[in-house]
């Protein structure tokens, strides 16, 4: 088999087909479909002018992308914590550790996002989130400090509302990172263990020093897939009254009716933050496989 | 059944009456044997005797289904890998790649509650033992395989354990590095007197480290007795045909001694077969003695034809042709001087003396 690409006729024709659907969508478009775009205004959804001094400051949409960053990272972080627990659940020697994390992980894999997301922050809301009382943050931190926690967290009055978002969305994320958890570790040589045990280690301490070392190096790639996922599915916390880009998108087509410039310039974004995660990904990887070697 | 299943005062290992089934494959049949402390001992096996699953059950990485183990005194045979008192060192190495060459050797001692000085020192003094001090902060990937081994093998003698093990530890080096680890394993294993078991199919490897060898086959010991013993009196065929190489041919016994096999006669200490008994006759090719055409005429002096000639170093391989025997049946192994004095060619005629004593009989039934 050789690794150069071949151009045949096979491709010239294949291609060919491409470009006359192509420019057969384009006259369509042109022609037949009687819309009239109007971009600048949804565009004007970016920034705005502030009323009070008249300067540039963020509009509903970079609002959004930030607020999408937040809860995508806040995410990550707790959806990585609950998947490392669930998956080393999944191989422990203890059944009932066995038995939860396996019941959890088939719970969000055999249900859809949606009502597992609103189950999830309707319980975590009301039953763990309440009690702790973040209602009162805002008025109980001083300013300096409450600043530093809105840059993390968005509006403190929406705290309760965010933290149990993100936590919905970690507890749904996290099924799918403690599968690749459970892999990488299982993918380590029985040898190793075998090594651990024979030196007189206890599993724990194997685990942290020999074991999760290795998987770590092996699961970083589909561990950033993964990472990337998230990102695309923290729009499902739009139904949440989260206000990501998502939850943006909505309000700017309903209020200007603007449907497809919006949705397109919405999905841009998504494509814009998703294609240069990967890119930074795949050029981290590369140096560190250069590193490696 | 069992042989016994006290205590023996004296060993430091003790199997008594030890099997292992994974479901209906048998690998290992009620194997019984004492160690003594100090010792130097070879599993010794084709692949798939069960040596490599002894050893395991010894170290705990794989559980007997019947049968008890005891180490120095104390019954051991259920208690889990981490608890016994041994190192081992694994056929694939099995080191950590995470870790650097001195934490490799030093795993084994962080929770042996020693300070941190004293843990440095043991690794340095481990790593000169193996010869390995440049390496110190190197990572296993960076290391040969030769080097690599003696990491594991400073690993493994880090926790100054009663009992070594060693899986098959030289087959994945080359033959001149195998060399010189045999006799640096053989050197650091007297020199700190640890009792060790090191699983082999080499047999060479076995002879020259072994104080002892276990001959397995099918899952049984075969026989165990030293180098010597089992080179030069082979208990069973299998150990015969398994160790050196061996000549082996069927042959009745006599009428008044020595076996009979077509027109050859040749004569031997028969033991108590009786007559007409039929018997494996082995002979190793180097105890057969080619001798002048008008030389002198003593007991079993056969003419045959040569075959063919293998030149094997130091010494020629002749597949000699006997009416009785069939064609390149016999061998026999020559000294190159010799070979050459008499004049040895394909198709010429030898005359050849098998000595009665270097003769050996086992009970019929090819062997296994």
């Amino acid at each position: 088999m050789t690794a150069r690409m071949r151009f045949g006729w096979l491709d010239v024709v294949v291609i060919g087909c491409v470009v006359a659907l192509l420019a057969y969508v384009a006259y369509r478009v042109h022609g037949h479909l009687v819309y009239h775009w109007n971009w600048a205004e949804p565009l004007q959804f970016f920034f705005r002018r502030d009323e009070a001094d008249g300067g540039w400051v963020p509009n509903l949409l970079i609002e959004g992308v930030i607020i999408t960053l937040r809860v995508s990272l806040w995410g990550a972080v707790l959806g990585m914590a609950i998947g490392l627990l669930a998956g080393l659940g999944r191989i422990s020697q203890v059944a009932l550790f066995r038995m939860i994390s396996r019941g959890y992980v088939e719970l969000v894999r055999n249900v859809a996002p949606v009502p597992f997301l609103f189950i999830m922050f309707f319980f975590v809301g009301n039953q763990i989130l309440k009690p702790l009382g973040l209602e009162g943050v805002q008025d109980a931190v001083s300013p300096a400090t409450g600043g530093v926690l809105e840059l993390m967290f968005g509006e403190l009055n929406l705290l309760r509302n965010f933290a149990a978002a993100t936590l919905a969305l970690a507890l749904y994320e996290g099924a799918y990172i403690a599968e690749i958890v459970r892999a990488g570790v299982l993918s380590i040589e029985r040898g190793q263990w075998e090594a651990g045990d024979s030196l007189g280690l206890s599993r724990l301490h194997q685990l942290r020093h020999v074991i999760l070392p290795q998987a770590v190096q092996r699961i970083t790639p589909p561990l950033a897939n993964q990472s990337i996922q998230l990102i695309k599915d923290s729009s499902l916390v739009s139904l949440l009254s989260i206000q990501e880009m998502t939850f943006m998108g909505q309000e700017i087509a309903h209020s200007t009716s603007r449907f497809f410039e919006t949705w397109i310039i919405v999905a841009a974004m998504y494509f814009v933050v998703c294609f240069g995660l990967s890119r930074i990904y795949a050029r981290l990887e590369r140096r560190i496989n250069k590193s490696r070697r | 059944m069992r042989a016994s299943t006290d205590a023996d005062a004296n060993a430091f290992l003790q199997l008594d009456g030890v099997s292992k089934a994974f479901g209906d494959f048998h690998a290992l049949v009620d194997v019984n044997f004492t160690i003594a402390e100090g010792e130097f001992i070879c599993f010794l096996g084709p692949s798939g005797c069960g040596k490599t699953t002894l050893l395991r059950c010894i170290a705990g990485l794989e559980t007997q289904s019947e049968g008890r183990i005891r180490m120095g005194g104390a019954d051991i045979s259920w208690l889990p890998t981490s608890e016994r008192d041994f190192g081992i060192v694994f056929q694939s190495y099995a080191l950590f790649p995470n870790l650097t060459v001195s934490d490799n050797v030093a795993y084994g001692l962080v929770n042996k509650r020693m300070a941190k000085p004293a843990i440095k020192a043991r690794v340095a003094e481990l790593l000169s033992l193996v010869d390995l001090s440049e390496h110190i902060s190197k990572y296993p990937g960076q290391l040969s395989g030769g080097e690599q081994q003696r990491v594991a093998l400073a690993r493994a003698l880090a926790t100054s354990p009663g009992l070594l093990l060693l899986d098959e530890p030289l087959s994945a080096l080359d033959a001149k590095v195998r060399a010189h680890l045999r006799r640096e394993i053989r050197a650091i294993q007297d020199r700190l007197g640890v009792t060790t078991i090191m699983v082999t199919h080499d047999q060479e490897e076995a002879q020259t480290m072994a104080d002892r060898i276990f001959v397995m086959n099918e899952g049984r010991i075969e026989q165990l007795g030293t180098p010597d013993e089992i080179y030069n009196a082979p208990a069973t065929p299998f150990v015969a045909d398994f160790i050196g190489v061996m000549n082996f041919f069927t042959a009745t016994v006599a009428e008044g001694g020595g076996v009979v096999r077509g027109d050859l006669t040749l004569a031997c200490e028969t033991g108590g077969h009786g007559e007409g008994t039929e018997l494996n006759c082995a002979v190793r090719p180097e105890d057969i003695r080619l001798i002048d055409r008008d030389g002198d005429d003593g007991a079993n002096i056969i003419e045959a034809t040569v075959d063919s000639i293998e030149f094997l170093g130091s010494f020629v391989r002749l597949y000699l042709a006997l009416p009785a025997l069939g064609a390149g049946e016999l061998r026999a192994d020559v000294r190159k001087e010799q070979a050459q004095h008499l004049d040895i060619a394909v198709g010429g005629t030898v005359r050849l003396r098998i000595p009665p004593a270097t003769i050996r009989l086992y009970e019929a039934g090819p062997p296994r």
